[in-house]
């Protein structure tokens, strides 16, 4: 594909060379970004059934998702593994890196890794839910092991769509880049979703931790991309497949089977509305295009002015936009205000407070000066590793 | 740290340690009717909090019927219950049910089993304690497995990172050259502190999961007990205090709400050390908020194992341990007339070397006989193995080996305990099952005040009725019936009490369980 809009990248790319490798297949990062689908889908599938049902086993269909998506990417990646080493000729060995003697495009070689990584919280997890308690919190060491995993199958699918953008110099694949790039922050937004409740949002620590996971994120996919507004259109993918949870998931009756049941849900339970990242991403974009070039301390720069520009646009919409979320004027199917409540909720006011936002509670953690500047500090670090990824991504060819 | 280490520190942290809850003995057994129907049931408890119980229900009848469960917790109101689980035949079994209910929170719940046929319908209310009470270790394969996935994780990050860094951005066909090469042994090198650092991070996490889940376990007898004897002229006094740990945020004024169970509010036994020579089944009374106080039978000077039962008056019911001396009895007091201050519970029983400790014998019947020539028969049973039916099933007889019709005892035909020789497994039986029966009125109270408020009635006190004999015994019959498995291997010794012609008398078995 010809005369697309790209941004400018930060970190310039090194000129077109002539291909000695012959034009990677479509096919592997197709069922890549299948797979990466298959896990974000399944995981905001499961806290669901978790929050509705309760009880669950090996074989529910969200975990069933989770898993052909595992599969999907273990057996991509091993397949290109197997054909590389094996079974290509010499152009096609030449397109791909060397791991333990064997060859295959990095992307590859990600994925891998991110479907071994889910294997082994498999029996990990299934260990620390009879030696701890059964699934006690979303955050535990299992949990993240299998969220690098994930992170590893959905990582391995952008890498396998820029190699071959990057070698073809053309924006073939951006779709399914951007696509993939949603269900990247997708999954970050979901694994940061304990304290990103909207009655988290008046709280120093969701910006923190919104500082951590979403510049890096959105910096890193917006420096890569071959194509205008690269971080919004990824932001947009995230609140399109996150409203589509937030609007399907409602329509499906479900009761709960495990006491004490304190909220009697009848259907299944939606996450909260999405964050509104489009804004803080168009920011970015408009920052990234106009910073091309920087290299060394002014890339650092760009690393501080990002966060800075990150939190004033994330901060005010959020601030305000929470507030209408726990308004009664959002208790409705489309931003499922105060319908978010799992079974084991006692309902009350608290449902529509912001919490530890109170500077009389005894947990509060106010938004102040000092909260702010910290937040700053952790999304300039999440940028800049955001622009040296990035920009990192941007030269991959293999 | 190497994974290796990591895991040398996890295996460390988890040790086998005993399971603890009543004490060690987490599981609930069940013997009576439901309904038309005999029925047992067999509750084995999660270690953990969520956790999954496993149910088995064994009916007497040969027809089909539909047996369902209902965890009920203390804390919630019936109405949101969550729906009947419905229990699946077990095959090949024509009267075996089974299923599994996943318990969320700590505290005390009720598992109502409710069955249906053709000949009508019953449902019953087993009171159970979700509490943690195991350390689980990881085992040994488990941890190998896991350690060649870390280890391969490990080197295959730094691989993949070290190639990345070395060669994903190059052409195709370019071979990396010098400055390649030293960007793949630097990214090699970061990658592996930072792998480092992650363990090290994760170590740390995993510690404090492990501290904060420590804090919830309920490992051996809860709460505290302190425990100490005075003389006062012809009696020996032992004082109690409940929970002076345990429920200190409460403050000094605190009062423990239990529920009496048989009538009582706590039921103390004591075990003489080291050869537990010497038992007794005494009940002390309240003091104040948390004390109490019971007079001493005459029990030998020395050192005693204590195991106090209670049950809160949220359905939850426990054992607190410890242990204490006794002085020898004030003898010259006595003989000189000196006024009791503290009167004795009338349902008190001892027994000193009365009976002394007759070994099992499984390949036939164990006699062991009792003051007044009378004998108890441990029927004839398989050997004894851990989580398996225990056939603790006994006849009670005259010098002729006519039966004796039993007397109730604390609304019982019998009360029986048992302890592992290291004293790390205690248990309470009845006929009925080993569950408190306190804690089974609370949720009956609970059941009849939420389904009919009008009506004002609450449960029956099964307890303290004494025509009620309990199921599978009959009144007045001279067989008893414990249901029960030993929870672990060991040699156990069991005492089983009953009453005749006015009098409480002790049975002395010892057996080994393998």
């Amino acid at each position: 594909m010809h005369g697309i809009s790209e941004s400018a990248p930060v970190i310039s790319a090194p000129p077109p060379t002539q291909l000695t490798g012959s034009v990677p297949a479509f096919w592997p990062a197709l069922v890549l970004a299948l797979a990466a689908s298959c896990i974000t889908v399944g995981i905001m599938w499961d806290i669901s059934w978790h929050e509705t049902i309760g009880r669950d086993t090996f074989w529910t269909p969200a975990h069933m998702v989770i898993y052909l998506g595992g599969a999907l990417g273990g057996c991509v990646g091993g397949w290109l593994a197997i054909q590389n080493t094996f079974l290509a000729s010499a152009s096609e060995r030449a397109a791909t890196v060397r791991v333990f003697g064997a060859r295959a495009p990095l992307g590859a070689w990600v994925a891998i890794w991110g479907a071994m990584a889910m294997i082994t919280s498999g029996p990990f997890d299934n260990w620390w839910h009879n030696a701890y308690g059964l699934d006690v919190k979303i955050i535990s060491p299992p949990h993240a092991l299998l969220g690098l995993g994930m992170f590893g199958i959905s990582f391995g699918a952008l890498l396998l769509v820029l190699s071959r953008q990057n070698r073809l110099q053309d924006g073939a694949g951006t779709g399914l880049f951007i696509w993939v790039g949603g269900m990247f922050t997708v999954l970050a937004a979901v694994f940061v979703m304990e304290y990103s409740f909207p009655n988290m949002q008046h709280a120093a620590i969701f910006y923190q931790v919104c500082a951590i996971q979403f510049p890096f994120r959105l910096v890193c996919l917006g420096c890569a991309a071959r194509t205008s507004w690269p971080a919004t259109r990824v932001a947009a993918v995230y609140i399109l497949v996150e409203c589509l949870m937030v609007w399907i998931l409602p329509l499906f009756p479900a009761q709960p089977k495990l006491a004490p049941i304190f909220n009697p849900v009848t259907h299944m339970v939606p996450p909260p509305f999405p964050l509104l990242l489009i804004f803080p991403a168009m920011a970015i974009d408009i920052l990234l295009r106009q910073a091309g070039g920087a290299t060394g301390w002014k890339l650092a720069l760009v690393a501080i002015l990002l966060g800075l520009i990150f939190l004033a646009v994330f901060v005010p919409v959020q601030w305000f936009f929470s507030k209408f979320i726990l308004s009664p004027y959002a208790n409705n199917w489309f931003f499922v205000g105060n319908r978010v409540w799992d079974y084991s909720a006692r309902l009350g006011n608290w449902t529509t407070r912001f919490w530890r936002a109170n500077p009389s509670d005894a947990d509060a953690d106010l938004l102040t000066l000092k909260a702010l500047v910290i937040s700053w500090g952790l999304a300039a670090v999440s940028s800049w590793l955001g622009l040296l990824l990035g920009g990192w991504m941007r030269k991959v060819q293999r | 740290m190497k994974p290796r280490l990591l895991l040398l520190v996890f295996l460390t942290l988890w040790c086998p340690a005993p399971i603890q809850a009543h004490v060690g003995s987490p599981d609930i057994f069940y013997s009576g009717m439901v309904g038309p129907w005999l029925t047992r049931i067999t509750i084995r408890m999660p270690g953990v909090v969520p956790g999954r119980a496993e149910i088995l229900v064994q009916v007497q009848s040969r027809e089909p019927l539909s047996v369902a469960f209902t965890p009920l917790s203390s804390r919630v109101a019936l109405s949101n219950a969550p729906p009947a689980e419905l229990a699946q035949p077990v095959r090949g079994e024509t009267n075996l049910y089974t299923g599994e209910l996943w318990l969320m929170t700590d505290g005390a719940y009720s598992i109502n089993v409710r069955i249906s046929g053709s000949a009508g319908e019953g449902a019953v209310q087993i009171p159970i304690n979700s509490v943690a009470t195991t350390q689980l270790p990881l085992p040994p394969f488990l941890g190998q497995i896991l350690l060649g996935l870390g280890l391969f994780l490990f080197c295959a990050g730094i691989a993949i990172v070290a190639a990345a860094a070395g060669e994903s951005a190059l052409p195709p066909g370019v071979l990396p050259g010098k400055a390649e090469i030293r960007k793949y042994w630097k990214a090699a090198t970061i990658t592996g502190v930072v792998l480092v650092l992650a363990l090290v991070g994760g170590r740390r996490w995993w510690n404090s999961e492990e501290k904060d889940f420590r804090s919830r376990l309920r490992e051996g007898g809860w709460p505290d007990l302190a425990a100490n004897v005075r003389v006062e002229g012809s009696q020996r006094i032992l004082h109690l205090v409940l929970g002076q740990t345990a429920f200190a945020s409460y403050g000094p004024k605190a009062r423990i709400e239990l529920a009496t169970d048989h009538g009582k509010l706590l039921h103390l036994f004591l075990v003489g050390q080291p050869n537990h020579q010497a038992f007794a089944h005494i009940h002390p009374v309240r003091q104040g908020g948390t004390t109490f106080e019971v007079a001493l039978p005459p029990l030998p000077e020395g050192d005693y194992e204590l195991f106090c039962d209670l049950t809160l008056a949220s359905g939850l019911s426990s054992t607190a341990t410890n242990s204490v001396h006794l002085p020898a009895m004030p003898v010259g007091a006595a003989a000189a007339g000196v006024a009791v201050s503290l009167e004795p519970d009338p349902d008190d029983s001892w027994a000193i070397n009365s009976a002394a400790p007759v070994r099992d014998n499984s390949g036939g019947e164990t006699i062991c006989s009792l003051p007044g020539g009378t004998q108890m028969v441990w029927e004839t049973h398989p050997p004894l193995r851990a989580q398996q039916d225990a056939g603790l099933q006994f006849q009670v007889r005259d010098q002729s080996g006519q039966p004796v019709r039993l007397e109730p005892y604390m609304g019982m035909m019998s009360h029986a305990a048992v302890l592992r020789s290291d004293g790390r497994v205690f248990s309470h039986l009845h006929p009925t099952g080993n569950f408190s029966m306190a804690a089974q009125m609370v949720f009956e109270g609970k059941m009849a005040k939420e389904t009919n408020p009008a009506s004002g009635q609450g449960a029956v006190d099964h307890s303290t009725v004494d025509d009620w004999c309990g199921p599978g015994a009959g009144g007045g019959s001279s067989f008893i019936s414990l249901p029960y498995e030993f929870p672990t291997p060991g040699d156990y010794r069991v005492w089983v009490q009953i009453k005749t012609d006015g009098q409480v008398k002790t049975a002395v078995f010892d057996t080994t369980v393998m």
